[in-house]
């Protein structure tokens, strides 16, 4: 009994010290993923004195500064977007203040500024711009870096924490792409069904288990890397199953067209990945697996 | 009684291990500047189709319906499971363009409005 009771001390204070460690990330996790970046720096809206250029602050008095404090508050601004295209990016930010200006300043060092953008490599400033803006004829697969300031009354604030975008050849799928993807799945189901034979001399690889012997976790890798498909769509279709379509995946530009992932099977049947690029080309791999028990 | 404040300390403690570590997510860049990405996500994915043996009622469907992952505001992982993938997902992709150190946030929702994201550096 008293080994029991020392051991349940032992777990109390255990617990304790859990609780305090399940407490922190907790925190972190709720933080907007651009804010936390900033941590280390300035908060975004901070205001007045840290916004002012030392510089250019030097018209105003001590003692107006307190009565106009209201007028010439200097938000530093934020980048929400930034997205690499066809030798181009789209910069994104919120521009809902009234009576100020934005300004972006762009090189393919890091470290941009307002102050030292002319003298690094690339660097080029475009005042007075609105969201969202596109700067293009920039070089493709070069990575550019990117921050905001805003302008009042001729009054520049500090700016915003800098992001970084490589322009590609080919852009990004937008999210209004995936939506009409997402109505695609019978297309899908079909294709899938009646076309698999299609490319399987072209090296695309289902790769799962000959025999399952737990329907509930078979591990897949589709891998349609030998085809080089470009942006697209890939799809893991179960045809066998209640619901056909195990997952899908966007694949970005930058992203290879292979995934890994674990899916549920009702019964013995095929695995079925189909790759859709944004052109409409369809690319079909299967692998048989029997399923000793229903996992679904 | 001691033996019942010990249940209960064993069962709150391994509780909070659960919530502690919702994903678990590790990339690691290659000599070919490609970053392979493994993530495992603690999730019951129920699918809405099994029967609680004892009551014989359904367990409702409980499931992640988009998982993210983002390097540099550059989306590298846009998926859309369904309830046929696995108890506690296991994602694993690679994309090209990062370096060691860089940021990697990843993000699940699920279909009762459950989220929950973490951040790593990629190795």
């Amino acid at each position: 009994m008293k080994v029991i009771y020392t051991m349940s001390r032992v777990f109390a204070v255990m617990h304790i010290c859990l609780f305090l460690l399940a407490c922190l990330p907790a925190e972190d996790v709720i933080k907007d993923p651009i804010a936390e970046k900033g941590e280390d720096q300035s908060s975004p809206f901070s205001t007045d004195t840290n916004g002012v250029n030392p510089e250019q602050g030097d018209g105003n008095s001590q003692g107006n500064s307190d009565t106009d404090d209201m007028d010439n508050t200097l938000v530093i601004p934020e980048i929400t977007l930034a997205n690499a295209g066809d030798q181009q990016i789209s910069v994104s930010w919120d521009d809902s203040l009234e009576n100020t200006k934005y300004n972006l300043y762009l090189a393919s060092e890091s470290g941009v500024e307002p102050l030292n953008y002319s003298v690094l490599s690339d660097g080029v400033a475009f005042l007075d711009v609105t969201s969202p803006y596109q700067i293009k004829g920039l070089t493709n697969d070069k990575k550019y870096f990117i921050v905001l300031t805003t302008e009042k009354v001729n009054l520049e604030s500090d700016s915003s924490i800098e992001v970084s975008a490589i322009p590609v050849s080919q852009p990004a799928i937008t999210v209004d792409e995936s939506l009409v993807m997402e109505q695609r799945s019978s297309a899908i189901i079909l294709a899938a069904t009646e076309n698999f034979n299609q490319n399987e001399n072209l090296g695309v690889i289902i790769k799962a288990p000959d025999i399952a012997e737990n329907g509930a976790v078979v591990s897949v890798t589709a891998d349609f890397q030998p085809i080089i498909p470009g942006p697209g769509a890939l799809w893991i279709v179960v045809p066998n199953n209640p619901v056909p379509i195990a997952a899908k995946f966007l694949i970005q530009p930058n992203v290879l067209p292979v995934i890994a992932t674990r899916i549920k099977m009702k019964t013995s049947g095929d695995i079925i990945g189909v790759y859709e690029t944004t052109d409409g080309d369809i690319y079909t791999a299967k692998k048989y697996v029997n399923v000793t028990i229903s996992g679904y | 009684m001691k033996r019942i404040i010990l249940v209960i300390v064993i069962f709150l403690t391994t509780t909070h291990i659960c919530h502690a570590v919702n994903i678990k997510v590790r990339a690691v860049v290659d000599a070919d500047g490609i970053t392979q990405v493994k993530a495992l996500i603690n999730h019951p994915m129920e699918t809405g189709a099994r029967i609680n043996a004892k009551t014989g009622e359904t367990i409702p469907a409980h499931y992640i319906t988009k998982v993210n992952a983002y390097w540099n505001n550059n989306e590298v992982l846009h998926g859309i499971p369904s309830p046929a993938v696995s108890k506690n997902p296991y994602f694993s992709f690679k994309f090209k363009g990062a370096t060691a150190g860089d940021t990697l946030e990843m993000s699940w929702e699920d279909n009762l409005g459950n989220v929950d994201s973490t951040s790593i550096n990629i190795r």
